[in-house]
């Protein structure tokens, strides 16, 4: 297959948390007095929204999106005790969305399907299809000023709050508390994504998929970001967006003094250009 | 496969009674100061720092603190420093009726500061009304899920050995709504709402209605008085009727329909609730059981004579009347006691006498329970019933 890279879109936007945000950080530390459920942090001890928390998660919304969460369209990625544990979409069809903007692996891929007939089922390769993937993106860092100085005098850390939950019995009305510590509402992030533009076997990408990749971000808006999203967390939004274009002819010039090609405060107001 | 829409929708919650969702620890005396109608919340941070050089200030209040706040009046001793309250604190709020102020304050909920209803709350508030909409069979996993913690109790001479009320209805649970995994409620997704100001909150009094001997007390710690007046209050941070908080919430079709992983709720469901759209069959259910649980409350209140309730029940009866198909009402938050949280409104006296064996700790007198409710007072009289709220799916 030839693949001719012919430029990259660099969309940087911030990312702001409208509701708190939680990103666990797999509970590895133990600390006396430390948080049961902490975030994750940077090596400077602030939250940051890592760059797999978010292709992961825009992935997982494009496959529902698409129409690719079917037993035949999903791939066994983790299995546990004989059971298809962990399901992604993976296929060899070299104009799948999903696959092409957020990548697919070399090796051998069993479907969920087969795996169910046979949980021996060898599996098939995908390699054919494999191009690199277009879609990079980059850990989101905080913007220290969203988190004002009124915030800071209310959070119960330096950047962070706590918060409570209860479970209730509903038999004896008993409540039983965790826990959680999450990045203040109204926080906000600084992103940055690039999504590749091939020409794959003489066939050019165009905005194919950067238009696939704001639909991306329009479903995660819709949706949640990090943990405990389905009571409260991870209301995200898009804000001052810019896109810009870089053509591969653009990276031999001495500056690079290029016009946005879309620049919005929100998604509902972002326009592609066509050319 | 039909793809469900992504979009989510908004929701508006309207207070229609005093509405407090209880935060972290309890504020105490010496955080805050009463001027005229107002509460004033300390920000000991700016306090100190802006009287750092006051040596002998910050001696005092280290003192006054170091007591636990006992005997220390910080109104009396910013005075003496010439020190202006308001210029040192967080947020004000308005003290609506208050009559008798206590030692402490029950805070709201709160994000760095500002005043919001927390998804996890709404979202754990619809899913105790949906479970008392639930069938009689799958009640009665949560009888035998009593009686079978009973047993445990009666056969444990160690008390140790016995079941943790904390977690008396977990198989039921499990059995009805499945693990996290599986569960329909995966598939309702509330986000936390907006901000409101302080000026959407007020601080309420509320006191503890006891049944005793078929007449109307008054809980005054170790006694039960008949005068309001000399029963304990409890103080704490409320949002105001009227005030309105929006957010985000998706109703997806599986959480009512379900799918191959999940049992929706639809199945489960034993009130009367025939809309086709998720978010008018949710609407339905809960209004089902508002309306049972308003109904069992009036008849309550209407046998131990409290007029004003019985009138505050009938006005929220009204509205739960008029609504549309996509509202619904709900009760949530602080001092909405028993019934308002568990399936305890199916139970009798001999469900009760079992959970007297279970939950040690907690008074349970079968032949009436619960027997006491919280109410908010205003002006020292008995005013309403608090966390009773309107939500719209936009």
């Amino acid at each position: 297959m030839d693949v001719i890279l012919k430029g990259k879109y660099i969309i940087k936007c911030k990312i702001k948390a409208v509701t708190g945000l939680h990103i666990g950080e797999g509970n590895n530390s133990i600390e006396i007095g430390g948080i049961d459920n902490s975030v994750v942090k940077d090596a400077e001890g602030k939250p940051y929204i890592p760059g797999s928390s978010l292709k992961g998660k825009m992935r997982a919304l494009m496959e529902f999106a698409e129409g690719k969460v079917k037993d035949n369209l999903l791939i066994v990625s983790v299995k546990r005790s004989g059971k298809p544990e962990i399901c992604i979409h993976m296929c060899e069809d070299i104009d799948c969305p999903v696959c092409g903007l957020f990548g697919r692996n070399h090796g051998k891929h069993v479907t969920k399907e087969e795996f169910i007939r046979n949980p021996n089922a060898e599996g098939k390769d995908f390699s054919d299809a494999v191009i690199p993937t277009r879609l990079i993106v980059r850990d989101a860092k905080l913007i220290e000023s969203s988190i004002t100085d009124e915030m800071k005098e209310n959070l119960d850390l330096e950047w962070t709050e706590v918060k409570f939950e209860n479970n209730i019995d509903r038999i004896t009305s008993k409540a039983n508390p965790r826990q959680s510590e999450r990045v203040p509402a109204g926080a906000q992030f600084l992103a940055e994504f690039v999504v590749n533009r091939y020409e794959v076997d003489g066939s050019d990408d165009g905005q194919r998929y950067l238009s696939k990749f704001i639909k991306a971000m329009k479903l995660l808006e819709d949706d949640y970001l990090g943990g405990q999203g389905s009571r409260g967390n991870g209301k995200v939004k898009f804000v001052d967006i810019e896109i810009v274009y870089k053509d591969s002819s653009d990276y031999e010039k001495d500056s690079s003094d290029l016009k946005p090609i879309a620049k919005a405060d929100s998604l509902d107001q972002l326009k592609l250009s066509t050319n | 496969m039909a793809h469900e829409p992504f979009e989510s929708r908004t929701y508006e919650i309207e207070v229609l009674t005093p509405t407090i969702i209880g935060g972290q620890d309890k504020i105490q005396s010496f955080e805050f100061v009463k001027d005229g109608d107002y509460l004033y919340f300390i920000n000991f941070d700016r306090l100190l720092e802006e009287n750092l050089f006051k040596e002998s200030f910050i001696d005092e209040l280290s003192r006054g603190l170091s007591t636990g706040g006992r005997d220390f009046n910080i109104k009396d001793v910013l005075a003496r420093y010439n020190i202006d309250f308001k210029n040192s604190s967080k947020y004000k709020l308005k003290l609506e009726g208050v009559k008798r102020l206590s030692k402490e304050v029950v805070p709201f909920v709160k994000s760095a500061g500002r005043f919001y209803i927390p998804g996890s709350s709404l979202k754990g508030a619809i899913r105790s009304f949906v479970t008392k909409a639930l069938n009689r069979n799958f009640i009665q996993l949560y009888e035998n899920d009593l009686s079978s913690a009973y047993q445990k109790t009666l056969n444990s001479a160690d008390r140790r050995n016995s079941v943790d009320p904390k977690y008396v209805s977990k198989d039921a649970e499990e059995k009805i709504f499945a693990t996290p995994y599986e569960s329909p409620f995966k598939h309702l997704k509330i986000s936390d709402s907006d901000f409101v100001s302080s000026e959407n909150a007020g601080v309420y009094e509320i006191k503890v209605m006891n049944i005793c001997g078929g007449q109307v007390k008054w809980f005054a710690g170790r006694s039960n008085e008949d005068d309001p007046d000399r029963a304990v209050s409890i103080i704490a941070e409320g949002i105001k009727p009227g005030a309105k908080l929006i957010g985000s919430i998706k109703i997806e079709k599986d959480f009512v329909e379900g799918n191959q992983v999940v049992r929706g709720i639809k199945e489960k469901i034993g009130v009367n609730a025939t809309a086709t759209s998720p978010t008018e069959f949710l609407a339905d259910v809960l209004k089902a059981v508002s309306k049972d649980y308003i109904q069992r409350e009036i008849n309550f209140y209407t046998r131990y004579k409290q007029a004003q309730i019985v009138s505050e029940y009938q006005k929220l009866l009204n509205v739960l009347n008029s609504l549309d198909k996509n509202q619904f009402l709900i009760q949530i938050g602080f001092s909405t006691g028993y019934l308002s949280k568990t399936v305890g409104i199916f139970f009798n006296k001999n469900h009760f006498e079992k959970l007297a064996k279970v939950d040690r700790q907690s008074k349970i007198y079968p032949e009436l329970f619960p027997k006491t409710r919280r109410l908010v007072f205003k002006n020292g009289q008995v005013w309403t019933v608090p966390g009773w709220i309107k939500v719209t799916i936009k």
